[in-house]
């Protein structure tokens, strides 16, 4: 095995890793509990900015840099703080958000979120450095003096062992009281409405628990690539990890792994290995994007369910009382 | 199921004017109706029929599947198997849109009028297939019939009251002198003596107009008064039908409106009128 | 006391953008029930169909209705073919966000497909300058504001006093009655989707013509049309206009006292304080029933 190809395998686990954690707390937050968070890449942004603020140490004068929280904090610190500060965030937007509406209201208005927070921090230079974004951020494990490769099996070795901690977290969840309180607020939501504030409750704990996995990945995501700006995190890259669910199979652990890694990894590298001149680059990108989005389309009209279905889903009773709508779909 | 069908073809020919000279012709015909809202049937081979100028009165318990069974003859839930007839033409699988255009009217039991149009345009939707011209005279005769709209005309429906909209639905109803008319429990939320009035001069006057009417009503005595034929339904199956005196008159009727079998299942012929049985009457 | 004007001007501007756009936004709302998240995506494909035109010499006049035509059909089209189908289907309610969302994603890339990721500016002749103490407007900007205001009048005129327009209302309040009355209900819903995808396209020419865009500008605009639609109470034409004239003027204004680029956190913001304190917005009235959960 060459060692460029070496390089490039562990690099495609090191992002698989990392898909895979972020998948598992979009699965917790959309396939469990019915939430569409379409500002799920923003907690994401939050993590990799904190984390990288706070490696990367204060502003070069003369850099013509500007950021907030300018840190150089030993390693798992940083990481620690993404997360923490995704959570923060995230408590008031589920707080807001999670409250009364029904559930597209919710999206609409979590997707009108993401698109601003994009403009935030373009805009709001002093915050995140605009739209150049952090850039330069040391590697959390180079003092142990790896090879390239060596490195990224290094690193995929640490993505790998959070993504199988937040696995076993999300199963876990899936599986205790709370997750039937969830789950059955999402196959049945005007009943679960009348169970009250407990159901409430309910989402915006796996609203910030989520958010906080986001946050995580985030961070390691900035570790591993060093920089971070408004480009990294546009609104359609949490479209993927929900077309990865749709695919995969909403509400099962297995299924978001699975999800994950035919979409965001191997859909994106496959198209990635074709031989291209320059210009065509940015179409075959584009139609990258289009070829997902009708993935999506796809598979929401054949296997709404996904290729590994939820086995705990419960029956739609209740229809909504709309001539034109027939009903829950058989599985 | 497939020899109801061919029953439902000599009806239809008899009610064609073409069968016996001064029976009126058939309004409605359901024949081995099936309905339910996914793919599970909630009211099971129904068999019905009505005929010009005729009110039957079709009751049951809360949740036997009335207002399932008119929501499939109006063609807001597809008949999951059966036929449909109105005025002998077979509309099973016609939009409702078309059998209102067939001269079909229908009140629903609940979200019977249009919360966001004040009552004069409510009663411009039910005219909808009118031509525009004759829309307004037809509302100054409605509202003569129905005075206590007048004073509501402008007012938004939402801000009525329950049985204020009920009346609205009535009268949206009528713009169109439909012939065939079917009402979910039209004097729900009215007062006793207004439901009185409706069921005894408003209904009873249609069908002397020869309009059909397929009417569901809790008020058992009241609807069996004015109605001509009556049915009785029980988790989905006619259990009982015949003239309302006799229906009412049957041992175990009240168990019957309860929801509850008769300990002994009803008898053959009675079990599941068919049309046919109804016309060699 | 100049710049306020001056804010006030090109809020009136963005004000003309954002009734078009959201009167259209909340009329598919409320005639079909689902959240277009793909407008801004059809607003954009507008900008581009007019951009293409004037630069082959077309006057922007006449490509403003043909860009707006077209996208009507377009939005007709989807409606029909994509959205629909998936309704009748029996996909929950709220799998709906993710077909629109999809949508608008394949069409935004498409866009880039075609016409790349530059930024483009539908340009022409502004004519002369109009001011009035410290009001300053061009006559094209002038015209744009009007051209906004018919269509706003027109509008209000359809839904009250003709049939087709109070069958519009039928059928957003109530499909099943509606079709109970022999409204034929899914002719009205392509004739709402028809009109409101007109004003999606007048209101992307308008965007094009206001700002330079690129293929990402589109949902980019999402944010103010979703806060005048909400704002407005969602499903509510009338609404959306004040919404539109609230949001447009109160953003531009603050845009021209403090820091031109956080308009729309202005706008998010009164996304934000409608729904959680007045979801059915601010008109009275009670809210649709089936937004927020009983
Ligand atoms: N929208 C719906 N989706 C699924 N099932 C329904 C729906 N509406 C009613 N049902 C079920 O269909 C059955 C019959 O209901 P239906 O409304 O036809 O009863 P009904 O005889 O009209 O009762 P009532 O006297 O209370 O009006 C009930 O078991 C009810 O739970
Ligand atoms: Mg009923």
């Amino acid at each position: 095995m060459s060692s460029a190809w070496d390089y490039y395998l562990t690099s495609v686990l090191v992002f698989f890793a990392i898909d895979t954690s972020a998948g598992l707390a979009l699965n917790l937050q959309f396939g469990i509990a019915g939430i569409y968070n379409f500002g799920f890449v923003v907690f994401q942004a939050i993590g990799a900015y904190v984390a990288g603020v706070t490696t990367i140490g204060p502003p070069v004068p003369g850099l013509q840099e500007s950021y907030i929280l300018g840190a150089r904090l030993p390693f798992p610190i940083p990481w620690l703080a993404g997360a923490a500060a995704a959570a923060l965030v995230s408590l008031p937007v589920g707080l807001a958000c999670l409250r009364r509406l029904r559930g597209d209201y919710q999206a609409m208005v979590l997707l009108v979120f993401a698109l601003l927070a994009t403009t935030v921090a373009t805009d709001a230079t002093g915050l995140f450095n605009g739209a150049s974004g952090i850039y330069g951020i040391p590697q959390p494990f180079v003092s142990l003096g790896l090879s390239r490769a060596g490195y990224n099996w290094a690193y995929f070795g640490v993505a790998a062992l959070i993504a199988f901690v937040v696995y076993l977290g999300a199963q876990r969840i899936s599986f205790s009281p709370l997750g039937r309180v969830l789950r059955s607020i999402r196959d049945n939501e005007s009943a679960a409405a009348a169970v009250g504030i407990g159901v409430y409750r309910a989402r915006v704990k796996v609203f910030v628990l989520g958010g906080a996995v986001a946050g995580l990945s985030g961070a390691v995501m900035v570790s591993y690539i060093g920089a971070w700006s408004p480009g990294s995190w546009a609104y359609a890259e949490t479209f993927v990890l929900l077309s990865a669910l749709v695919v995969g199979g909403s509400g099962n652990n297995n299924g978001a792994v699975l999800g994950t890694f035919l979409l965001p990894v191997l859909v994106t590298q496959v198209i990635g290995l074709i031989p291209l001149s320059t210009a065509d680059v940015d179409v075959v990108s584009s139609l990258e994007w289009v070829l997902i989005a009708a993935v999506t389309l796809f598979c929401l009209w054949l296997w709404p369910q996904g290729a590994l279905p939820d086995s705990r889903r419960i029956r739609k009773i209740l229809l909504p009382a709309r001539s034109a709508v027939t009903g829950e779909p058989q599985s | 199921m497939r020899t109801r069908s061919a029953d439902a073809g000599l009806v239809v020919t008899t009610a064609e004017g073409a069968g016996a000279p001064g029976q009126p012709a058939s309004a409605l015909a359901l024949v081995g109706v099936s309905a339910g809202y996914g793919r599970i049937p909630i009211v099971h081979d129904v068999s019905i029929e009505i005929r010009r100028g005729q009110i039957v009165a079709l009751v049951g318990s809360n949740g036997s599947g009335k207002s399932t069974l008119m929501k499939s003859v109006i063609g807001l839930l597809p008949a999951l198997s059966g036929t449909i007839l109105l005025a002998g033409l077979d509309v099973t699988a016609a939009q409702p849109e078309a059998r209102v255009a067939r001269g079909l009217g229908y009140v629903p039991q609940v979200n019977d009028v249009f919360n966001r149009l004040d009552v004069r345009e409510n009663l411009e939707m039910g005219a909808y297939r009118m031509r525009r011209g004759q829309v307004a005279g037809r509302i100054d005769e409605i509202l003569e019939a129905f005075p206590t709209l007048k004073p509501l005309i402008r007012r938004n429906a939402r801000q009525l009251s329950g049985g204020q909209r009920k009346l609205v639905a009535i009268a949206r109803v009528l713009m169109t002198s439909p012939s065939m008319l079917l009402l979910d429990e039209p004097t729900a939320g009215l007062a006793p003596q207004l439901a009185e009035e409706i069921l005894t001069t408003q209904v009873a006057v249609l069908a002397e107009l020869g309009c059909g009417v397929l009417l569901v009503e809790q008020r058992v005595a009241e609807a069996f008064r004015v109605a001509d034929h009556a049915y009785v339904l029980v988790n989905g199956h006619i259990y009982l039908g015949g003239r309302p005196a006799e229906v009412i008159e049957t041992p175990g009727f009240d168990r019957l409106m309860l929801g509850l079998d008769l300990a002994v299942p009803a008898p053959g012929p009675s079990a599941a009128p068919g049309p046919g049985q109804e016309s060699a009457g | 006391m100049s710049t306020l004007l001056s804010g006030v001007g090109f809020g009136l501007l963005t004000a003309a953008l954002l009734a078009l756009a959201a009167v259209g936004f909340t009329v598919q709302f409320g005639i079909t029930n689902l959240f277009n998240l793909a407008y801004a995506q059809f607003m954009l494909v507008a900008a581009y169909v007019g951009y293409t035109l004037t630069n082959a010499g077309v006057d922007v006049w006449v490509a403003l209705p043909i860009a707006a035509l077209a996208v009507g059909a377009l939005s007709v089209a989807v409606n029909r073919f994509v959205y629909m189908p998936f309704v009748s289907r029996g996909r929950a309610l709220f799998s709906m966000v993710l077909v629109t969302v999809s949508v608008g994603l394949a069409v935004e890339y498409l866009i880039e497909v075609f016409a790349g990721a530059g930024a483009q500016q539908i340009l022409m002749n502004p004519g002369s300058t109009w001011s009035a103490g410290g009001l300053v407007l061009t006559t094209s900007q002038i015209i744009i504001v009007v051209i906004a205001a018919i269509a706003m009048a027109l509008f209000h005129l359809l839904l009250r006093h003709t049939r087709l327009g109070k069958a519009m209302r039928a059928t957003s309040s109530d499909v099943s009655l509606a079709r109970a009355c022999g409204i034929p209900a899914a002719r009205v819903r392509d004739v709402a989707w028809f009109i409101s995808g007109v004003m999606c396209g007048a209101a992307g020419v308008v965007l094009g013509i206001n700002v330079s865009f690129d293929p990402t500008t589109g949902s980019s605009y999402l944010v103010p049309i979703a806060a005048a639609a909400v704002l407005g109470g969602i499903g509510r034409p009338h609404g959306a206009m004040l919404g539109a004239l609230v949001v447009g003027v109160g953003s531009e204004v603050f845009a021209a006292i403090t820091t031109p680029s956080y308009k729309d956190v202005i706008a998010f913001g009164v996304l934000l304080v409608v729904m959680l304190v007045r979801p059915q917005g601010i008109l009275p009235g009670s809210l649709r029933t089936d937004v927020v959960e009983p």
